[in-house]
């Protein structure tokens, strides 16, 4: 028998293969990534360190002060009244979507799970622009709920251009991921598992909190972060449907870049500390989300 | 002959003896009957197998058992109080899955903590409770363990002990030993059995594993299309099948077909297709005796004598060419080519001398050693 070794002499040689093939693969996604993301957030990082810099202003890196800036009441407020969003949003998507994804996975027959998933997702498919003006129709004094309210003989409801039109906005727009997430994790629930609880003693309630929740952790975790990262970065909603009142991190960002009076230095002070943020939350969730997870 | 199954219990309405009652128990899947009109009593303290093809029912059963079906029609008894209306969850009966179905996300003493923990049970006495359940299946070692992190067998354990750990009143087991290799297989039913020599409990299983179900049980009931076709202690079922399917499915058989010539309360005179006159002292089944009609005969291969000559009576005997010998360890088998055109097999005694091949043969039996069924199949 000829060895292996003599017959594939004018093979590429293995070690040559192991090395070409991911850089053959990566490169296209790669080059896109080192110049559109790698690149512009190294500059952001770069201009953060500038006081006070203006389009056209020469690059001088001169300290902290744009980080210590963020440590002023007024912009603390505005991070605060972020997370706040971005933690409602969180909250009502679950409480919202976990008793969708639950029907869809767990109680809904298996040849409807499809076209029914498809109809919770079909918002995701839409301009999120659109969904937000959407809602402006919606919500406005003289708006869709208004004259239904009205109809009824309740009083109207003036929610726009305040907090809750951005919370309706963002949960709105969030919830299809949410329910994605969570419905992948609920379909590949293990139900004899559901029904050994039973089996040992469980009511459908203890059920659910001793198995269903912990088996679907790690889908819980996944989920809610995705929400609460998208939610924190949102733009399009607080912009639209917050009003003056609801100055955001991200409103804010923009308004350092692109509003009248421009701040380069501070608003990519401010871009630095969310991608920390976001960084920090996604590696704790590696961390210690996964460590019983089976796969996701 | 010994009455198989004692109907007298339940007929005078005194249960006590009894843990489990079925009566004419239906379930319908989808306007499919998987369980058609089941009727069982399971003894306190008894290992009862449910035995069968798969989709005989016989898991279905089960599951009526614990509650995750509900009976079609029909009532299951627990200690003479109808378990219908109860739920999986008030149920006093534990079962082993055959999945295991052990949380994942617990540890192995987590596991077999949880319906104590349910009951709000001490902790003292919960790690007390866990602790003798793990020596029970010599698992102490392997408590602070995740259920991914053990093997097959030890997986086994785990789900055994957490079912044992809230002192059922009747133990289900669902396949237990299905999934494990045959050497383990064998060592856990030598466990099964002892351990439910020491606990006393009920014990049902369900298995479609003759040979498993004959060594561990003290009753059996051989399921068959969502019937049950016989219920009785193995030696009942192997000996005296009462139909056709029992015979076929439990151990090795022969079945030759043939027609009730004459009967007697005692003896039956049956023809075969080809001509051969065979004796056949009739079974007990509690039914309607045969008396006429198609039947096979059912001879063991263990049961055959061969010889070269054919008998002087000219009775219960074929006669063949020798075919095949099989080699089977503690003895030898061999298939005769018979001259009907089907093939028998016939275990060969100790001390048999194996003729060359080709061999005339003649294949012989007692009347008692064999036993006429009707050929309903």
């Amino acid at each position: 028998m000829p060895s292996a070794k003599s017959k594939d002499k004018d093979r590429t040689p293995a070690w040559l293969v192991r090395w070409l093939e991911p850089l053959v693969l990566l490169f296209p996604a790669g080059v896109w990534l080192v110049l559109l993301l790698v690149l512009p957030t190294l500059i952001i990082f770069e201009l953060s360190f500038v006081p006070g810099i203006r389009p056209g202003d020469l690059v001088i890196p001169s300290g902290l002060g744009n980080y210590l800036r963020i440590f002023e009441p007024l912009t603390l407020l505005v991070i605060g009244r972020s997370l706040l969003f971005a933690i409602g949003t969180t909250v009502f998507c679950l409480l919202l979507g976990f008793p969708v994804a639950y029907w869809l996975g767990v109680i809904a027959p298996k040849r409807w799970q499809n076209l029914l998933l498809l109809a919770f997702v079909l918002p995701l498919w839409t301009s999120s622009l659109l969904r937000s003006y959407a809602w402006i129709s919606i919500l406005r004094p003289t708006g869709v709920l208004n004259s239904l309210l009205a109809s009824v003989g309740l009083p109207s409801l003036d929610l726009l251009n305040q907090m809750p039109a951005v919370l309706i906005g963002m949960t709105y727009s969030l919830l299809p991921y949410m329910v994605l997430i969570l419905y992948a994790s609920l379909e590949k629930l293990d139900r004899r598992l559901l029904e050994a609880a039973a089996d040992l003693g469980a009511t459908p309630a203890q059920t659910f909190w001793w198995v269903t929740v912990p088996q679907v952790l790690p889908g819980l975790a996944a989920s809610s972060l995705l929400v609460f990262i998208n939610a924190l970065g949102d733009f399009v909603n607080p912009e639209l449907l917050g009003g003056p009142s609801s100055m955001t991190a991200a409103r804010l960002i923009y308004n350092k870049f692109l509003g009248a009076t421009p701040d380069w230095g501070m608003g990519s002070a401010m871009s630095t500390m969310l991608i920390v943020m976001v960084t920090l939350s996604i590696a704790l969730l590696i961390k210690y989300g996964d460590r019983r997870a089976t796969d996701l | 002959m010994a009455q198989t199954v004692p109907h007298n219990y339940s007929e005078t309405g005194l249960n006590l003896g009894f843990d489990i009652e079925l009566r004419k128990v239906f379930k319908v899947f989808n306007g499919e009957a998987a369980v058609r009109g089941v009727d069982l009593n399971i003894r306190r303290g008894e290992f009862f197998s449910i035995l069968g093809p798969s989709g005989c029912g016989k898991t279905t059963t089960l599951r009526l058992i614990a509650g995750f079906e509900l009976p079609t029609a029909g009532d299951i008894l627990l200690r003479g109080q109808s378990m219908v209306d109860v739920p999986p969850y008030r149920r006093p009966v534990n079962t082993v899955f055959q999945s295991y179905a052990l949380f994942n996300h617990l540890t192995v003493e987590e596991n077999i903590a949880f319906g104590l923990r349910l009951k709000k049970m001490g902790r003292g006495d919960i790690q007390n409770q866990v602790r003798e359940a793990l020596r029970l299946v010599k698992m102490e070692e392997w408590a602070k363990r995740l259920p991914a992190q053990l093997s097959g067998g030890q997986q086994q354990r785990v789900a055994l002990a957490r079912a044992l750990v809230n002192r059922p009143t009747v133990l289900l087991l669902d396949e237990p030993l299905g999934a494990l290799d045959l050497k383990l297989r064998k060592a856990m039913q030598m466990e099964l059995k002892t351990l439910h020599r020491e606990l006393g409990l009920t014990f049902v299983m369900v298995t479609h594993d003759q040979e498993e179900a004959l060594s561990l049980s003290d009753r059996i009931a051989v399921m068959n299309r969502g019937r049950v076709e016989q219920m009785g202690s193995p030696s009942q079922i192997y000996d005296r099948p009462h139909t056709r399917f029992v015979a076929e499915f439990i151990g090795d058989t022969n079945l030759i077909t043939g027609k009730i010539e004459g009967a007697h309360p005692t003896m039956l005179w049956i023809t075969s297709a080809e001509g051969r006159q065979f004796k056949v002292i009739p079974v007990d089944t509690g039914n309607k005796p045969l008396t006429s009609g198609a039947v096979v005969i059912s001879v063991r291969p263990e049961k055959i004598h061969l010889q070269y000559e054919p008998p002087a009576d000219g009775l219960n005997y074929v006669e063949g060419y020798l075919k095949n010998l099989l080699y089977l360890g503690t003895h030898v088998n061999c298939q005769l080519q018979l001259t009907s055109g089907e093939t028998l097999v016939v275990q060969l005694p100790h001390g048999f001398e194996i003729p060359p091949p080709d061999t005339r043969l003649y294949a012989v039996w007692r009347p008692e050693d064999s036993l006429a069924l009707p050929n309903d199949s």
